[in-house]
């Protein structure tokens, strides 16, 4: 508390606001509710901090590559700055970071504290493990990192690491063997030792620390992403869908969304292509799920224009799942439920048939999410489930357009349905029963 | 590979001699921050001739631009 308050009155949270690496934030020292507030033990809070709302909070194994590579700059620009102000930080982990108005920022601010002169980088190693290696999995061995990220808080282990990145950039390139083979071989090697004295703590002059940060920045700022391009990159421009059937759902959910819908959760958005019609019709934030990457790359460029909208990488059929201490540190999509609406768009077919999910499960998922959404029912008939039933056996008996209704009608009240001119689809847009 | 092949940069092999030079002491840390905090001071100092490197380059590469920019 004294050291952020410290802080505080020098002006570097503020300097850092006014940049943009940090999030707004306001001390309510003399405000009346500041004072009826209390700790989750009953403590009396030293002081008490009001920011902005962030509209979705999203972690690393949900980013894209671009996501996590503006988040990893980001925080090396507020390290950067908060140096020249005789500020440093305790930590250097992307769990910190979160997409607030469409740029990444720095949400936990006590974890700024007063530079001590000699001091080194303590966060060097956190940085690595989570932003610079799953970085470096995806620009040098083109393998995407958010399986490896959600599988482990702590990120990726350097030996582990090392095993799976190219030998020749980790030995022939200076970064490379500097922040990897280098910085791994001592890893490894103090985890090994068992007994000796205790080193006096290091330290190293700040010219040092701030050419390590600005470096880094330069490196992975030229990084890019060696991953394969994906199938479904190509879904908006060569799919099934007649001009007409588009037309007509964006103008059902742009009808939709305008009778009040703030935060809108695109479920299977692909691009985003229908969170911007939701953004034009009013909604404020328009969160685009799906586990298709370069979809997901090609949404986070439009949030250069449109900072209401924010992909996130995950499998419908597979979200992310609570996770840490007691399960309790990184929310599951069910914990961090909050939208006005849902929209699922084609996309109960890729559920029910090609993730076996059951029907009746499907449509209590989805209003569960949220207490409106619009849904589209893509019956057999459709090419595309054509194509996915050719391979196998049609064992999906209640995967019918009737059925569907009923199993939404349980939990629901169906308010308006349009059929779609070609291949019989049908756009329900519900409401939960309260 | 011919002597013509992929030449070696004069700092990459800097770094590939002081990586072998380095000893292991043997510390009674288990915690493998620790091991990143005792390589950090060469990295960084590393990381500081790049970018001494790099500024000198971009001085240069100033320099000439000005001057061709006069000359236009």
């Amino acid at each position: 508390m004294p050291a952020f308050q410290a802080l505080w009155e020098k002006g570097v949270h503020r300097a850092l606001i006014e940049q943009g690496l940090m999030i707004e934030t306001r001390w309510l020292a003399e405000s009346a509710s500041a004072g009826q507030l209390l700790g989750a033990r009953g403590e009396v809070p030293g002081c008490v901090l009001e920011h902005p709302r962030v509209a979705f909070f999203s972690y690393p194994y949900e980013w894209t590559f671009a996501q996590l590579k503006a988040a990893a700059l980001a925080h090396l620009d507020l390290q950067i700055a908060a140096l020249e102000l005789d500020a440093a930080l305790s930590d250097a982990t992307p769990y910190n970071m979160q997409s607030v108005g469409g740029r990444m920022q720095l949400i936990d601010v006590l974890s700024l504290r007063p530079y001590q002169d000699g001091e080194m980088w303590v966060g060097y190693n956190q940085f690595c493990r989570l932003f610079l290696l799953p970085l470096l999995l995806e620009a040098w061995s083109g393998v995407p990192f958010q399986p490896l990220l959600r599988g482990s808080l702590d990120g990726m282990r350097l030996a582990d690491a090392v095993r799976m990145l190219p030998a020749r950039k980790r030995w022939l390139t200076i970064n490379g063997l500097m922040h990897v083979t280098l910085h791994a071989s001592q890893e490894l090697s103090h985890s090994r030792a068992r007994t000796g004295k205790v080193a006096a703590r290091p330290t190293m002059p700040k010219s040092r620390y701030r050419a390590l940060l600005t470096e880094l920045r330069v490196w992975i700022n030229a990084l890019t992403s060696r991953r394969p391009k994906t199938f479904w990159d190509d879904y908006a421009v060569d799919n099934s869908y007649a001009r007409d059937d588009r037309l007509q759902k964006e103008e059902f959910v742009a009808d939709f969304v305008s009778r009040g819908a703030s935060t809108v959760w695109d479920l299977g958005g692909n691009s985003g292509d229908y969170s911007l019609v939701a953004l034009r019709a009013g909604a404020r934030h328009a969160v685009v799920f799906d586990s298709d990457l370069d979809a997901l790359e090609i949404a986070f460029q439009r949030q250069h224009d449109h900072p209401g909208l924010q992909p996130v990488v995950m499998d419908c059929g597979d979200p992310s799942p609570a996770l840490g201490w007691q399960q309790r540190e990184r929310g599951g999509l069910a914990e961090r439920v909050h939208a006005d609406a849902v929209l699922a768009l084609a996309l109960t077919h890729h559920l029910a048939i090609g993730r076996n999910i059951p029907p009746r499960s499907l449509a209590h998922w989805l209003v569960s999410l949220a207490p409106r959404g619009v849904v589209e029912f893509v019956p057999k008939a459709d090419p595309m489930v054509q194509r996915m039933l050719a391979v196998r056996e049609d064992v999906f008996h209640d995967f019918t357009e009737q059925a569907f209704l009923a199993y939404l009608e349980e939990v629901a009240q169906v308010q308006q349905t349009r059929r779609l001119k070609t291949g019989g689809r049908l756009l329900i847009a519900y409401q939960r029963h309260t | 590979m011919s002597r013509k092949g992929r030449p070696f940069h004069s700092g990459q092999l800097l770094a590939v001699l002081l990586a072998m030079t380095l000893a292991s002491p043997a510390y009674a840390y288990i915690d493998p921050v620790t091991g990143s905090f005792l390589i950090q001071g060469l990295v960084a100092g590393v990381m500081a001739v790049m970018g001494g490197v790099r500024s000198i380059r971009q001085r240069i590469i100033g320099l000439f631009r000005r001057r061709r920019d006069d000359q236009v």
